[in-house]
């Protein structure tokens, strides 16, 4: 298998699953802090309630290891769709029924209320998902508390609603 | 060879080294996280709806790995136990409003910024709810600290244990587990097998 056949192809769990530990635990090696975005995205609101509330920009965006992450997220993940062939712009999500624009609608709908619920659900657990996936590794027992409660939230939600939608996942 | 590995400590980066690292180590988790297919939404609603395993059997592997790595490391001295404070109605409570939103909106922070890098421009509703989500826990943030922080005892911290190949260690347990759900899902859903004809947004 070529290098170039190997990035655009889809990998086996075991692959990107084991690589993704090594990576946790690297973070945990490279920053010895807890890894996670929780304070990362409480700096990035802070700025945000700020600037709104001077209606101007007065300093620069915060940076620090964990908005710097989150920023490189977005780039690799960028790459990797376009390396890939996943890059694909769409306005509503894969396979949600409807025209552009009720689909459209539908999306603002669910994603907001989605959304909403996430990042609730998270500051009330006090971790963000990462944080959480790392402190599970490190066997925190409200990080397996939590995973388990949103398995099973996550899993009997989505077969209902996938019922309800006629078997469409 | 085990001399050497004992004497390796955190490396504990700091200024610009640890911001121009943390960033490479996004683009690095990025890449993964789209080769893995967390932000593709028909995945997603496909693993959650038991039709799929790929990114389940993907999670579990990662957590196993993972667990059993931390705990030969941090009896070495090479990483440290970083986690944060946790209590027990507040875990329960944010992971079922967690499970909610994401079979909802089918992403969690970094994969929705994932998607959105990936051109699913529907992201940004998502984020604008998870906005909120930051600025209505912040508003309420005394109501919270008076009542659901306090429910419920604040849980113990994970117990170092020399003994780690025996079945009092909980790592033992996380591997029989993971490993049983990884074979269950391999051999009842499809998905995560890898290769061009691998990729379910087709």
């Amino acid at each position: 298998m070529s290098i170039k056949s190997g990035l655009s192809s889809s990998w086996s769990f075991w692959i990107t699953g084991t690589v993704l530990a090594f990576m946790i635990i690297f973070m945990l090696y490279l920053f010895d802090d807890p890894p996670g975005m929780s304070d990362g995205m409480l700096m990035i609101a802070e700025f945000c309630r700020k600037t709104a509330e001077a209606k101007t920009i007065s300093e620069p965006p915060p940076l620090d290891w964990q908005t710097g992450f989150l920023g490189g997220i977005f780039i690799g993940a960028m790459g990797c769709a376009f390396i890939s062939g996943k890059w694909k712009l769409h306005f509503k999500p894969e396979g949600m029924s409807g025209s552009i624009l009720t689909g459209a609608g539908k999306a603002a709908l669910t994603g907001f209320g989605g959304g909403f619920l996430v990042m609730l659900g998270l500051q009330l657990s006090g971790d963000s998902f990462f944080g959480q996936w790392a402190s599970a590794i490190q066997l925190s027992p409200g990080a397996w508390i939590f995973l388990g409660v949103f398995i099973a939230a996550a899993v009997i939600t989505s077969v209902l609603l996938a019922r309800r939608s006629g078997g469409k996942a | 060879m085990m001399y050497l590995i004992a004497e390796i400590t955190p490396l504990a980066l700091s200024g610009n080294y640890r911001l121009a690292i943390a960033m490479l180590m996004g683009i690095a988790f990025g890449f993964l996280l789209i080769k893995a297919e967390f932000p593709i939404g028909k995945t997603v609603r496909a693993n959650l709806a038991l039709k799929a395993g790929g990114i389940s059997k993907c999670f579990l592997l990662s957590i196993a790995v993972g667990t059993i790595l931390f705990a030969v490391l941090s009896t070495r001295g090479m990483v440290n136990l970083h986690i944060r404070p946790s209590y027990f109605w507040p875990s329960l409570l944010g992971g079922l409003l967690t499970g909610l939103g994401t079979a909802l909106c089918g992403r969690v922070p970094i994969t929705a910024v994932a998607a959105l890098a990936a051109g699913r421009i529907h992201m940004i509703w998502t984020l604008a709810g998870m906005a909120l989500g930051l600025f209505v826990v912040g508003t309420a943030s005394k109501w919270l600290s008076g009542t659901i922080f306090t429910w419920g005892s604040k849980l113990p911290a994970p117990q170092s244990s020399s003994s780690l190949f025996s079945f009092a260690h909980p790592v033992a347990w996380i591997l029989i587990f993971t490993g049983l759900a990884i074979l269950l899902l391999h051999f009842t859903l499809p998905g995560g097998n890898g290769g061009s004809g691998d990729n379910s947004e087709k």
